[in-house]
């Protein structure tokens, strides 16, 4: 039996996920991320009489406090279950990552295990993050600024 | 390569169940609900109830540890952590192996042997797999959260261990096949049942065509954890070159747990699960005569992180025994 | 409207990871760095800007405004000290969610455990 015999038996064999209601409800999830990070930006503006870049990292800073509070009490991990997308592409999917890496290496120490394991899935996104800028900044830099 | 044995023969069985596989179908010797269990972290859980599981079985068979020659022990954990820790309680001469899940039988073909060799009389092979240590070792942080597959499977926690010797009882082990590694350059991690069913069937077949013997000899064939998609894809296997389908045919993975419980997903895994169905399950319905022989086909995913993070095939293991009442 | 406009743009941006994540071997982590990447790309021609103005902190929240707020960060730092200033003010704004998490992740494995 061949490779493409056998991955033809698995097609067939392999259930079908109904793709339709993921999207669906990670659209919706995400867009009330976006909706609740509006309201609250408005509220902090308005009757906290915070700046704009205020407000926001005030509410960046809700946002990923309550996400770290879920995610100890090992709730998140089954709303990221069901919202997929919805939930990680959010700060949420950041603070998720980190806080259940730290949890995680908790046993193994403060130093070698909290320390060196913190950013174990979410480091990826700081180094990208950086070096996508550095790369973009640059010719943005060579072709906007001079 | 298929062996066949005279004298050995299983005495004793004992289990002890976690998690989710409490609410499955089967009775167990002792339980636990709790992943810690009153310990600090899931491994140290692990080996106490690996504990527990060994010393039920001497319990059971009214022997001292100076009565057992050897252990062979198995788990899912690098370097063989939870036998380890667990050995440091038995003053018991010791072996570990690592067939990933193909262990369970492994042990057994190991166990046979140095018993029909007349090298030794009494030999406890064990087993163990806990969910959340396995998870976090294989996968992703324990508290970490994903859109998860329906063909994946949920491993299993608990142990169980068999007491093999040359004294008689009513479970003989007759034949056994050691397997060959299979690849078919799945490279899925979480898709275990693709990886596994071909070299279950490759270790089938051999043993069939080894024996000279038919499938319908046998009134059980139970793979390990092929799991619901991994099973129908070991029956289309068979279909295509036998024309029919396996009527005495089951899967350890659909039968360990609840089958309502929407949690566990494609069914069960882990070094565990074939284990905890045969102690609970298989043989004591050979004892009340139901089956008259069974072959355990134990199937091994050989995935180690490094390799799945460098991107490499995941190649499968499985090893054949079969029981007979006498 | 504000709220529908952000509601609609963390919507899509949500939909579109799904979509990749459905129909390729794409991980959420992979995704995630896309998107980062993603964002600071736009932002190399201030459209991410041009989001931002029009559709209100929906914009904020995603994971893709990482990727465009050290892109501002090190701009501001252009602005103060030309070119030096470029590496240097990569962190001016994105500290906050940064540091926000690392404190709050270190709190929290202090206080729980891991469950299942």
């Amino acid at each position: 039996m061949t490779k493409e015999e056998y991955n033809n038996i698995c097609d067939k064999v392999m259930p079908k996920e109904s793709h339709l209601k993921r999207y669906v409800i990670s659209f919706f999830i995400g867009g009330l991320m976006g909706f609740v990070a509006e309201l609250l930006t408005n509220i902090f503006i308005n009757y906290f009489y915070l700046s704009y870049n205020d407000s926001i990292s005030l509410m960046l800073i809700i946002v990923i406090f309550i996400t770290s509070i879920l995610t100890g009490l090992g709730v998140f991990d089954n709303l990221v279950e069901i919202c997929g997308a919805g939930l990680f592409i959010p700060i949420t999917g950041f603070a998720h990552s980190t806080t259940s890496s730290a949890l995680e290496y908790r046993k193994e120490g403060f130093i070698f295990g909290i320390g060196s394991n913190i950013f174990k899935l979410s480091g990826s996104v700081i180094l990208y993050a950086v070096v996508s800028s550095f790369f973009f900044g640059l010719i943005r830099y060579l072709l906007l600024e001079i | 390569m298929t062996l066949k044995y005279n004298n050995s023969y299983i005495n004793e069985v004992s289990t002890v169940a976690g998690p989710y596989v409490i609410y499955g179908p089967f009775k167990y010797d002792e339980t636990f609900t709790d992943y810690y269990d009153n310990e600090e972290t899931f491994e140290k859980c692990e080996i106490k109830n690996y504990i527990k599981c060994i010393n039920i079985l001497l319990g059971k068979c009214n022997k001292s540890e100076n009565d057992i020659d050897l252990i062979i022990s198995s788990d899912l954990l690098n370097q063989l952590m939870i036998s380890n820790f667990m050995m440091n309680h038995f003053n018991i001469p010791f072996f570990g192996v690592y067939n990933a899940c193909a262990s369970f039988c492994e042990e057994l073909i190991l166990a046979s042997t140095l018993i029909d060799s007349k090298k030794m009389n009494n030999i406890i092979t064990a087993t163990s797999s806990n969910n959340l240590t396995a998870e976090r070792q294989y996968r992703n942080p324990v508290e970490y959260g994903y859109q998860k597959k329906k063909y994946q499977t949920f491993t299993v926690t608990g142990s169980a261990s068999c007491l093999i010797s040359n004294k008689k009882s009513n479970i003989k082990i007759t034949t056994a096949t050691i397997g060959k590694v299979v690849d078919f350059d799945v490279k899925d991690s979480l898709n275990m049942g693709k990886v596994m069913a071909p070299s279950a069937y490759e270790t089938f077949i051999t043993h069939l065509k080894e024996l000279n013997l038919k499938p319908e000899y046998y009134d059980l064939i139970l793979t390990g954890d092929l799991g619901k998609y991994g099973k129908t894809i070991f029956n289309e296997l068979f279909y295509k070159n036998f024309g029919y389908y396996l009527s005495n045919y089951e899967d350890s993975a659909c039968m360990i747990y609840d089958n309502n419980d929407k949690r566990v997903l494609a069914g069960g895994s882990g070094i565990a699960c074939i284990n905890l169905v045969t102690n609970s399950y298989v043989i004591p319905q050979m004892i009340s005569k139901k089956y008259k022989r069974v072959l355990l086909i134990a199937t091994g995913a050989l995935m180690s992180v490094t390799s799945v993070n460098q991107k490499m095939s995941i190649p499968s293991i499985s090893h054949a025994v079969s029981l007979e009442v006498i | 409207m504000s709220y529908i406009y952000s509601f609609i743009f963390a919507g899509v941006v949500c939909l579109i990871a799904e979509i990749i994540l459905n129909n390729t071997n794409l991980k959420p982590g992979h995704i995630i760095c896309l998107f980062v990447i993603f964002g600071s790309m736009l932002d190399t021609f201030k459209i991410y800007d041009f989001f931002q103005d029009n559709f209100g902190a929906g914009t904020s929240i995603v994971i893709t405004s990482f990727g465009h707020l050290i892109m501002h960060g090190a701009f501001l730092g252009v602005k103060q000290s030309g070119f030096i200033g470029f590496l240097n003010g990569f962190f001016n704004y994105t500290t906050v969610g940064i540091s926000a998490t690392i404190v709050f992740a270190f709190i929290t494995s202090i206080l729980f455990k891991a469950k299942n």
